[in-house]
């Protein structure tokens, strides 16, 4: 519903323009992503209507990606985010299309065909279930007091500040819960690869 | 201010990149952590391409926790029809950050119209919803089967000796296992429905609770109203009752002989239902929003059925039927006139 009012092309000259007037740290990093945007729109807007092949779509799932890129903590001083874009379009137009197929709609016998012929991306979302699968197993196998944390900050959003606060530990702990989590995670699908 | 800087010599080098990514969590605005970074990240040629791929992990895992905290808590329900303690409402974090990078991207004046357009679910925290367009079927402890309608959501609760379903908002479909001790009660803003074991639909209108049953009996309560005493009536199969929430009147309508509920054949059949709220219905669905800008026309009632599924296909069959004009604007906005 909102969508609407995120789907006005971000306008390079409001955001540089506001950029001049406050030299603080945030419009520095507004500024970045918007020369992100500039630079990469063309290429992942293209990809992700390979990809979904709809305009409408293409577009909601590139603010996503960008909405994603904005979360990414030190964004500012990332010099090369294109194959990181990519990736985050990719996952994300995976996602769509398995909640299509998911969901039966009211299709003409060619976009169904399509649906079931078996495309490049087939394979690709094959990987990426596995892929989440090993993920679950690790989250699942985590201490307890690690798993609230990673929800908290992960599913929540909360800061660290507020994870620690939530949970009643330092923060030091919150941090070491979830280097644990990371660490853990990325070895299950390690071990999964060999 | 003074920090840790992950850089402990023994660390290989996609720890670092994870310890980063978490210092940096913890304080996105510090500058001199900022500068070291960047310092780190220009040590090595590899190091930019490990801290993204942390990021990538840590955006997967988000995915997967949501999953292993939804199948918790299916199995909680399951074994004692308590909920998990950490309900997370599936779609919350992505709406979050649809807001942040508004404020990102400088279009401030428009973050308070946005606030107000936020999906219902964000203020209601329900156990189960869906967004719009979206349908969802749900399988609760004691065996009956929940199905969610587009934008629609409930609040499960289960004990020893009743069934309590809360439908908050939309429309949802009930095929209740059949249980003497626990009555299955669904409320929806003051009607109740009871039953043993049965199958109905009840959906949430603007001015109207509308409950259809299509198998066994159920009992219907209604909220009291101007002193009268608390009506209700017992439905036999094939009828359902439209409860009106302005006057208390209630309306009785026949002929649901088929099992499923139109929706769940991805129908939209309308008896006598005012424009306005044929125009709510539809937005269940699109994630385009659908706007009634003739304001006289609001009241008018209609009869028929609309497939869904295809909004080309409803837009011409609206301005065939009730000659209503559609125009769209940035692909998202859809204007009837």
């Amino acid at each position: 519903m909102s969508s609407i009012f995120l789907d006005s092309p971000v306008n390079k000259e409001d955001v540089l323009h506001k950029a001049d007037i406050s030299d603080s740290r945030q419009s520095q990093k507004e500024q970045v992503i918007a020369r992100m945007y500039q630079e990469h729109r063309q290429n992942i807007l293209s990809h992700l209507l390979s990809m979904v092949k709809n305009r409408d779509i293409a577009e909601d799932l590139l603010q996503d990606t960008f909405v994603r890129l904005s979360n990414i903590p030190g964004i500012e001083v990332i010099r090369q985010p294109k194959s990181f874009l990519m990736k985050v379009a990719t996952n994300l137009a995976l996602d769509h299309l398995r909640q299509q197929q998911k969901k039966p709609v009211f299709e003409t016998d060619e976009a169904l065909e399509e649906l079931i012929s078996p495309e490049p991306e087939h394979l690709e979302e094959v990987i990426k279930t596995r892929h989440l699968e090993q993920l679950q197993w690790a989250i699942s196998q985590l201490p307890e007091r690690a798993k609230e944390a990673l929800v908290l900050a992960r599913l929540q959003e909360m800061t660290l500040k507020e994870v620690a606060k939530e949970m009643d530990v330092s923060q030091t702990m919150v941090e070491k819960h979830l280097k644990n989590a990371l660490q853990k995670c990325r070895s299950a699908l390690i071990t999964d690869l060999n | 201010m003074k920090t840790n800087i992950p850089q402990n010599i023994n660390n290989t080098a996609h720890e670092q990149a994870q310890e980063w990514f978490i210092k940096l969590q913890a304080e996105p605005d510090n500058q001199p952590l900022l500068d070291q970074f960047k310092q780190w990240l220009e040590q090595e040629k590899e190091h930019e391409a490990l801290y993204l791929e942390t990021c990538l992990l840590w955006q997967d895992m988000g995915t997967a926790t949501e999953k292993v905290v939804s199948s918790a808590k299916e199995d909680a329900t399951k074994t004692q029809g308590s909920h998990c303690k950490l309900e997370t409402p599936k779609h919350v974090p992505k709406w979050f950050s649809k807001q942040r990078v508004l404020s990102a991207l400088s279009v401030t004046t428009l973050v308070a119209l946005v606030v107000a357009l936020l999906p219902p679910h964000l203020w209601y925290s329900p156990d189960y919803f869906t967004t719009v367009g979206e349908q969802q079927t749900i399988r609760l402890a004691d065996g009956s089967t929940l199905h969610l309608n587009s934008q629609s959501a409930v609040n499960v609760n289960y004990s020893d000796s009743f069934r309590s379903i809360e439908l908050l908002y939309g429309e949802a479909f009930f095929e209740v296992a059949k249980s003497k001790t626990q009555p299955f009660r669904v409320s929806s803003q003051g009607v109740i429905a009871t039953a043993v074991g049965t199958a109905f639909n009840v959906r949430q209108l603007e001015h109207e609770v509308q409950t259809t049953l299509t198998e066994g009996k159920l009992k219907v309560d209604f909220p009291r109203h101007n002193q009268e005493k608390i009506a209700s009536l017992t439905l036999e199969a094939g009828q359902g009752v439209s409860f009106s929430k302005d006057t208390g009147s209630l309306s009785l309508t026949k002929n649901h002989e088929l099992y499923l509920p139109d929706w769940k054949r991805h129908l939209l059949r309308l008896d006598d239902v005012p424009l306005s709220d044929v125009v709510a219905l539809l937005n269940r669905h699109y994630s385009q929003k659908l706007v009634l800008l003739d304001i006289d026309r609001r009241a008018e009632k209609i009869t028929g059925v609309i497939p869904l599924g295809d909004l080309d296909l409803t837009l011409k069959m609206l301005n065939k039927s009730l000659h209503l004009e559609a125009n769209t604007l940035f692909h998202r906005l859809v204007l009837l006139r």
